[in-house]
């Protein structure tokens, strides 16, 4: 009998952890519930890329698909995937 | 239960970079430094090793690019700040 009252609670429990989940979200949650949207990630040198999120980890290591490079506002190249390394990033705008 | 199913399903940034394994990768170094190479390996910390590489060393006028050629290099993940595949 005992174990079974273990396990109601344990799965109770873990449904209210997934609830709380839910409700808030870190920064990469939330960026990985933007994915396919335009962003724009700034890094710590300056430069801009503009491109379609297609993923994101816990390191905050972004791909963007038809990515644009912009320095000091101007076009200077363009990708078509790139992979950005999450220390460089320094924010991000939808 | 969804949401381990999603987290599963979902791809990581480095898959792309499994991708390009054994292609030409272009990649931006701190330094104002470029690099193109075969991608031969890689891990988490993009840590990576590129054949036949070139690289270009920019100095502060746009014409000073210094270009050095390596048959086989191994570049230190923190100095990597962008990854691209180089589409021909």
């Amino acid at each position: 009998m005992v174990p079974i009252l273990w396990y109601t609670h344990y799965r109770s429990s873990l449904n209210y952890f997934y609830i709380m989940s839910e409700t808030k979200t870190d920064p990469t949650n939330f960026l990985s519930s933007v994915i396919g949207s335009t962003i724009v990630v700034k890094l710590h040198n300056g430069v801009e890329y503009k491109g379609d999120l297609q993923s994101i980890d816990g390191y905050m290591n972004v791909v963007l698909r038809s990515a644009k490079e912009y320095v000091e506002d101007f076009e200077s190249k363009s990708f078509g995937d790139v992979f950005i390394r999450g220390n460089n990033g320094m924010y991000t705008i939808l | 239960m969804s949401s381990v199913q999603t987290a599963a399903q979902q791809e990581e940034p480095l898959d792309l970079i499994r991708y390009q394994l054994d292609e030409m990768v272009f990649v931006k170094l701190r330094g104002a430094r470029e690099m193109k190479g075969k991608l031969q390996g890689y891990d988490s910390h993009c840590n990576m090793v590129l054949s036949d590489a070139t690289e270009f060393i920019y100095g502060d006028r746009k014409e000073d690019v210094k270009v050095k050629e390596s048959e086989m290099v191994f570049v230190r993940g923190d100095s990597i700040i962008l990854i691209s595949p180089i589409e021909e």
